[in-house]
């Protein structure tokens, strides 16, 4: 069956051809792996991605600091209405009390009963609960007025009264605080009742934070001023209840709450504190851990985070630029809505309050919106993709496993299967070996397993090359040594497909020229398609994939060398392995059986 | 003994081409010449014989085997000269030979540096770079190293200069001298005739004629050309009693046909002229065929004659 001589032969014949191409292959398939290993690839790659990062990243913080704004603007809104209500309150009720008719301006007692009737009854109802526990500590302390009977001496009694009247919280700056407490109660209850409406926990993160959006802008008494020294920044100054008060007096506090000076100067206030409570906040590491984390898709790490560059200032600018930009078009959104929602005289409040906020949430959206939103999606999938990319594997896996080492074993293996037949029956060479009781069969067998064997060399050197280049490569590269094999043998199993129809053709053509022709023809035919057919697979990034050529992988056995499913760990390339190992066997055998049986003109 | 036969071998390549009812047979110890012109099927024959072709029917036999089922038994007793000159993708000659010697299990290459010394080779040059000659030899070589007792040779001294045929041939005969059967293909009349026991002429894929050698050397009638000075000599002979084939007045030739026993009596007729020369015209196996096919082709044209009235 296998004659010694013959494959010597063969081995002489053929050995040169396949020691340079075997060279070439595995010199080639080096340079691949190191230098696409060594990071020169994929720049444009890098940038995009980076590029992409980085406006993610801005789009998180400027969502933050939009809600940041609005969560504190909401918040001091809240804050004006509840202490505009308890202080009315309570400086009515001080008012009230102030006017309270005094014995000495009336001399006659029954007048005095009358006036003091009429005062109580003029005494103004106390609406919230501030006022009434206002008007409680009041009539209580008036209740606690020191008796003169009770006092040996005047000195005495004169001293208590003193005592008492400075205990009195009958006074402006009593009511004011009073008031101010409340509001600052019923301002925390309230943003925790949203953070639960919206889902978070009390003592949750994104809680805390709306509180504290709110509490650090309004800064009561100076509490938070730790917070923006620690920062290097100004305390800002007290947040201004003295105009709401004389406002209160003036009995035009409704007006002054919605009035554009009022409202402009919350604005401002709450840019401000939403800005500074941001910045300060992304220096804090655990909020860029949980920035990280909703990035967590881009592949966006700490150092790339700190590669960026963000600094106190650079956040707080941005946080600024991005409120001054969403308030300036709300304003002017806004105004438009009120003309829609005005007809003639009439106008739709409740309709328009309902447009107003679902054109707040829009704007929101829109202003801080992820930068690959706002491209259309097959831009923003392809922009992603790239950033993903897997160059590396690609490089290695498609462009060269596919095309650029399939190219030299095809030629070799063409020129070798034309040379161990057909090449020497054409010439006549064959006589002398059949002209020795060597078997047709024999040679058939001889030549085949010359073949076969050949190639297998050639890839198994290319394996050791490649695993020798891999363990070079920084260790970064997702292409594991497992896989580098399995592509090897993919690469085997193309050429042994196509050898089989090279040999086949080999040997049942007599003609030289016209194996070759139709043999390496098919062949180097398979081989440009699946070239084609590379630039419109999945494997390339869809900006620079041409979606027309992918039909060329339909039409080339190449594809079932499937290295998609090899890089992502599916089966799918078993079964594919096994059609081209069968359909190269097949070609083996066909023509084997064909060259012992045809007619040989030596 | 038959060590080859041919039993009605056909080979139809389709429009007349190929070989047609072929009968050969070849004795043990025989040295055959098969002759014929250029695309007359010699090559296809010689491929039969060695098994490479499949006849489309009848069989050849190589000492009683069917070449084409027995192809790798039979080539053992073969030593076979393939009238194209194409050696495998080696090096060297040696290279060549080592790897022939290697598939005929031949490890005593005592005789084939003999050959080599003979046919003055060398058989380290290229064998790219081998002329046609050299190539022949290697060819030859290879073909005799093992001793093989049949020898088969394709037309084996086309391309090779006078001396070397001489040589060449030489080495044939000594073979066929130790009792070897050797079957060999030629266009070339001569060197058939002067080395071969029988002769077979192919032409048009049929054997038109075998013929024993010893039967044309020891031919019963010789022919003779005759130059007299004079015309009238000439004149007067041919009122001689001789069978003239051929006249030829302006030069006063003559040409006859005499027994070979009534040589010497010509002579004796012929000292009463005056004689320029005369020579013997040989009867050479060209001539035989010549006439062969001559007659042929007139009885071919007779029929045609025929089958158009």
């Amino acid at each position: 069956m296998f004659s010694k001589a013959l494959f010597k032969q063969s081995c002489k014949a053929n050995g040169t051809m396949w020691g340079i191409i075997t060279a070439a292959v595995c010199f080639m398939l080096a340079c691949v792996m190191l230098i696409s290993g060594n990071g020169n690839i994929g720049e444009v790659k890098d940038s995009i991605e980076d590029t992409i990062i980085v406006k993610e990243v801005d789009a998180q913080m400027q969502k933050r600091a939009l809600s940041y704004y609005a969560d504190a603007e909401d918040g001091l809104k809240t804050f004006d209405a509840q202490f505009s209500n308890c202080a009315s309150d309570t400086l009515s009720y001080l008012v009230w009390c102030s006017e309270m008719p005094k014995q000495t301006d009336f001399t006659d007692g029954a007048v005095y009963a009358a006036a003091m009737q009429a005062w109580q009854d003029a005494m103004p109802e106390m609406k919230t609960e501030a006022g009434q526990s206002y008007a409680a500590a009041v009539t209580q302390w008036q209740a606690a007025m020191p008796a003169q009977d009770s006092f040996s001496s005047v000195e005495d009694y004169l001293a208590a009264i003193d005592t008492w009247q400075e205990a009195s919280p009958a006074t402006q700056e009593q009511a004011v605080t009073a008031a101010y407490a409340a509001a600052c109660d019923a301002l925390q209850n309230e943003i925790t009742q949203n953070a639960q409406a919206a889902g978070y926990k009390k003592d949750s993160l994104e809680a805390q934070e709306m509180l504290g959006s709110v509490m650090y802008t309004l800064n009561p008494n100076g509490m938070f001023n730790d917070f923006y020294t620690e920062n290097k920044e100004e305390i800002p100054a007290d947040y201004d209840i003295l105009s709401l008060i004389a406002h209160i007096s003036t009995k035009d506090i409704d007006d002054y709450l919605t009035s554009d000076e009022r409202t402009s100067y919350r604005y401002d206030r709450a840019a401000n504190g939403a800005a500074i409570f941001l910045s300060g906040n992304m220096l804090k590491s655990e909020n860029v851990d949980a920035l990280m984390d909703a990035l967590s898709s881009y592949g966006v790490t700490a150092e790339k985070y700190d590669s960026f560059g963000y600094t106190y200032d650079s956040i707080k600018h941005m946080a600024k630029t991005v409120v001054v930009t969403y308030q300036g078009r709300l304003d002017y959104e806004l105004e438009l809505l009120r003309d829609q929602y005005t007809d003639g005289a009439s106008f739709d409040e409740t309709a328009y309050q309902n447009a107003a906020a679902k054109k707040k949430d829009d704007l929101a959206a829109d202003i801080a919106t992820s930068f690959l939103s706002t491209l259309p999606a097959s831009v923003s999938d392809a922009l992603e993709e790239i950033g993903q990319a897997d160059l590396y594997t690609l490089i290695v896996g498609s462009i060269f496993y596919k095309l650029a080492g399939l190219l030299l074993p095809i030629i070799y293996m063409i020129m070798a299967s034309n040379n161990l037949i057909s090449g020497q029956v054409d010439s006549g060479s064959m006589a002398y070996v059949l002209s020795t009781s060597t078997k047709r069969s024999t040679v058939v067998f001889t030549q085949a397993v010359y073949l076969i064997g050949s190639l297998f060399a050639m890839f198994s050197l290319t394996t050791v090359t490649g695993c020798i280049c891999l363990s070079f490569v920084p260790e970064d590269i997702t292409l594991t040594y497992g896989n580098l094999i399995l592509l090897n043998v993919g690469a085997f199993f193309v050429l042994l497909a196509l050898s089989g129809l090279c040999f086949f053709t080999s040997c049942i053509f007599d003609r030289s020229k016209r194996s070759m022709a139709i043999g390496g023809g098919l062949s180097i035919f398979a081989l440009v398609a699946a070239m084609l057919g590379l630039f419109g697979s999945p494997v390339i990034p869809s900006v620079v994939r041409l979606e027309a050529l992918n039909y060329f992988n339909y039409t080339t056995i190449i594809s079932l060398f499937d290295v998609i499913s090899i890089i992502e760990g599916r089966d799918a390339f078993i079964w594919k392995y096994a059609i081209l190992a069968a359909l190269g066997l097949l070609g083996y055998l066909a023509g084997a059986v064909r060259f012992t049986k045809k007619d040989l003109p030596l | 003994m038959n060590v080859i036969e041919t039993q009605n071998l056909t080979k139809d390549y389709g429009e007349g081409r190929g070989i047609f009812d072929l009968n050969l047979s070849v004795k043990e110890g025989e040295m055959m010449g098969y002759v014929g012109t250029n695309g007359s099927g010699k090559t296809t024959t010689i491929r039969h014989i060695m098994g490479f072709l499949k006849p489309t029917s009848g069989t050849v036999f190589v000492t009683g085997l069917s070449s084409w089922e027995h192809s790798s038994e039979i080539v053992k007793k073969i030593g076979y000269v393939p009238g194209e000159i194409a050696f495998p993708d080696l090096k060297t000659g040696i290279d060549f030979l080592k790897c022939q010697a290697d598939f005929l299990g031949l490890h005593d290459m005592t005789y084939a540096n003999t050959l080599i010394e003979r046919l003055q080779l060398d058989p380290r040059a290229n064998l790219k770079r081998m002329s046609k000659g050299m190539k022949q030899k290697t060819a030859l070589v290879a073909a005799l190293m093992n001793d093989a007792p049949i020898i088969i040779l394709d037309e084996p001294t086309t391309g090779l200069d006078p001396l070397m045929r001489a040589a060449f041939l030489d080495i044939i005969r000594e073979e066929h001298k130790k009792g070897k059967t050797i079957f060999m293909s030629s266009h070339s009349f001569d060197e058939l005739e002067t080395t071969c026991d029988k002769v077979a002429l192919i032409n048009d894929g049929h054997i038109i004629d075998i013929c024993n050698m010893q039967d044309i050397r020891s031919r019963s009638i010789k022919e003779f050309k005759i130059e007299f000075h004079t015309k009238e000599d000439y004149l007067r002979f041919l009122s001689e009693n001789y069978e003239k084939t051929r006249l030829q007045e302006q030069y006063n030739q003559v040409t006859i046909r005499v027994g070979a026993d009534a040589a010497s009596q010509l002579l004796g007729v012929l000292k009463h002229y005056n004689v320029k020369f005369i020579s013997e015209l040989p009867y050479t196996l060209e001539m035989h065929f010549k006439n062969i096919l001559f007659s042929n082709l007139n009885k071919e044209q007779k029929n045609k004659t025929i089958s158009n009235f």
